[in-house]
């Protein structure tokens, strides 16, 4: 493994609530290096997808540091978060989120050309054609399986060549053997551009895929384990 | 993309554009703008023609567009301030006297006007009783009109001649209609009209005679306008101003509901394109939420997004106002611009995570979490929501944009 791109130390959450302020995450800590993946696990509402916010750097903590390549995200402002996303980090939502007025490929250009890639048309189509789309370019959203969208969104967040990929139950909305498939293909990426993957999933075959696997119960880190 | 440069910024504003064109997410809100914007045209013109119609004709029951009226003649500079401005003059005098023929006398309603009366509309005379109506025209010195019933009454006929006071006319024709006899106690007798050059021969105004002295002006609205407010500083007591709208008093009443009925109808036309704007351009907004938050994981700053947005609107807004051209893209643009502006720049990336199961307080019903003191999660969920569902929730608040839009257009 390489050297650390991404570092938490004694990270908490707590919001307020009717009740009072309410701990969503206790004091955890991790190290990851470039290159590693982690999994996330835990029971729902557990803490998982606020602890992804937080390391992404969507969220602040409320106490505690995030440490995304190299940069401090505590002093940062939402401005200056987003400079660090779009140049380290790719996101897979569980429900894709495709915009439905572009096609595949145009969802796929959509980081390059923010990025201003003059070869944004070129790099999207090998990318779609590397997942397997490479017929389905001008197809929407809407006329492609959930599978199929969700192998475009994989395409749009590798478009970017992030140093950190994470994933928020990339395989939640899919059937069992469409799951496997986008996993091989996470994975299989995942290994070809060096990328740090974090994922938060349930799928606990998905997760023993990652070399690192992390649980959460109520907010505390019960089992950080290597795999 | 630590800074995105203009061209760049609108270069993709462009395409989004143009994609959303082309996936057919911005017809409905075209749609709606077209609609609205072409519906109150339409209802403003129409009005507008409407009214001045109304305007017109209601002047013609006055003769004029503006009448002096007093019990005394008015004075010199009176008249010639009006003719200083270019407006049209007519003098007539109205009062009431015997009139004498052959077989007898009848009290009658005199009205001695001279060649410029009437200045709106016509009068109409016959040869005969019951003859053929012919417009125009006036009686001629030493000539008088008159009504048929004076005729029956008196027991003469046209081409007859009677006295008014020490002077005697010849009736050369039968008047059938004069645009601005009113309902009034000299309506009560018949009608004799005759010259104003005759007036003086007929020694029937003397001092303290019951007479009235109108002096009719027409023209156009702004020295109108100018006339009337420097002859209302200085009027007699004896004098009034009368137009179409007081001049006649059921004309008045009604053209000032037909008025306000267009008032209405243009008011209400306005209110339903700003909601429908705004309905539209709210739909929009939500649509574009997941859009923008999305935009914002993949880096995009608050600036560059509110940059994005606002470059794609100032497009789309173009677009109606070729098609109309007086006032399309600004309403577009204002309403669009108040939902998507807030919408768009304050998202946060945090809030495109409705899939991610984030944690229960952030999901409080945003209205709940004042802007203030809550984190930063739930405030821009709440701004976003305040924007968004605003019309939606609080018409009221969405007709309030209108006037701005209708005022800004």
């Amino acid at each position: 493994m390489g050297p650390s791109i991404l570092v938490a130390q004694h990270l908490s959450k707590v919001v307020p609530s009717a009740e009072g302020d309410l701990t969503i995450l206790h004091a955890l800590s991790l190290d990851l290096a470039q290159g590693d993946s982690l999994a996330i696990v835990g029971a729902s509402g557990s803490g998982k997808s606020t602890l992804l916010g937080l390391l992404a750097g969507l969220d602040r903590p409320s106490a505690g540091k995030v440490i995304l390549a190299g940069h401090d995200l505590g002093p940062l402002d939402e401005d200056q978060r987003a400079r660090v996303r779009a140049e380290h980090v790719g996101f897979v939502f569980q429900s894709f989120q495709l915009l439905d007025s572009l096609n595949a490929l145009e969802n796929v250009m959509l980081p390059l050309e923010l990025d201003g890639r003059r070869d944004a048309r070129e790099q999207a189509r090998t990318l779609l054609e590397r997942v397997g789309l490479g017929k389905r370019l001008s197809h929407t959203p809407r006329q492609l399986s959930g599978g199929e969208q969700q192998r475009v969104a994989i395409a749009r967040a590798f478009a970017a060549q992030p140093a950190v990929l994470f994933a928020d139950e990339p395989t939640g909305n899919l059937d069992s053997h469409t799951g496997e498939r986008i996993s091989d293909l996470l994975f299989e990426l995942n290994k070809e551009r060096g990328t740090t993957l974090v994922l938060v999933t349930h799928d606990e075959r998905l997760a023993r895929r990652c070399r690192r696997l992390i649980r959460l119960e109520a907010g505390h880190l019960v089992a950080p384990v290597e795999a | 993309m630590t800074h995105m440069p203009l061209s760049r910024l609108c270069g993709l504003a462009l395409r989004q554009l143009l994609r959303d064109i082309r996936a057919s997410e911005v017809r409905v809100l075209f749609f709606a703008l077209l609609v609205a914007v072409a519906a109150s045209t339409a209802i403003g013109y129409f009005g507008a023609r409407l009214n001045g119609a109304m305007q017109l004709r209601a002047s013609e029951f006055l003769g004029a567009d503006l009448v002096l009226q007093g019990s005394a003649p008015a004075r010199d500079e009176q008249i010639s301030a009006g003719k200083a401005l270019g407006l049209r003059h007519a003098q007539v005098v109205e009062f009431t006297s015997v009139v004498g023929g052959d077989a007898g006398i009848q009290l009658s309603s005199i009205k001695a006007a001279d060649g410029a009366y009437p200045l709106r509309g016509q009068v109409r005379s016959a040869a005969a009783p019951y003859a053929e109506e012919t417009p125009g025209g006036g009686p001629a010195p030493g000539e008088a009109w008159v009504e048929p019933r004076l005729l029956a009454a008196l027991g003469l006929s046209v081409g007859d001649s009677i006295d008014v006071g020490m002077k005697t006319l010849r009736m050369s024709r039968v008047l059938t209609y004069e645009p601005d006899r009113a309902n009034n106690f000299y309506s009560l007798t018949p009608r004799v009209m005759m010259n104003l050059t005759d007036l003086q021969a007929t020694g029937v105004i003397q001092p303290g005679s019951r007479v009235s002295y109108r002096d009719l002006w027409r023209g156009e609205a702004q020295p109108l306008a100018q006339y009337r407010e420097g002859l209302q500083k200085n009027l007699a007591a004896n004098q009034r101003l009368l137009d179409t709208r007081d001049g006649n008093r059921q004309i008045g009443g009604a053209l000032g509901k037909a008025e306000r009925y267009l008032n209405m109808a243009s008011l209400v036309a306005v209110l339903l394109a700003g909601v429908a704007v705004a309905m539209s351009a709210s739909r929009y907004a939500a649509r574009r939420l997941d859009a923008s938050a999305l935009l914002r994981c993949l880096g995009l700053s608050r600036h560059q997004a509110l940059g994005l947005y606002c470059l794609n609107w100032r497009c789309s807004a173009w677009w109606p106002h070729w098609r109309v051209p007086w006032s399309a893209g600004w309403p577009s643009w204002a309403c669009s611009a108040c939902c998507m502006g807030c919408c768009q720049a304050w998202c946060r990336p945090a809030e495109s995570c409705r899939h991610w199961p984030v944690s229960p307080p952030a999901w409080l019903p945003w209205p709940a979490s004042p802007c203030r003191r809550s984190q930063p999660l739930a405030r821009c969920r709440h701004c976003a929501y305040c924007a968004v569902t605003c019309c939606r929730r609080h018409p009221a608040a969405g007709w309030c944009m209108a006037p701005p839009c209708w005022r800004w257009a």
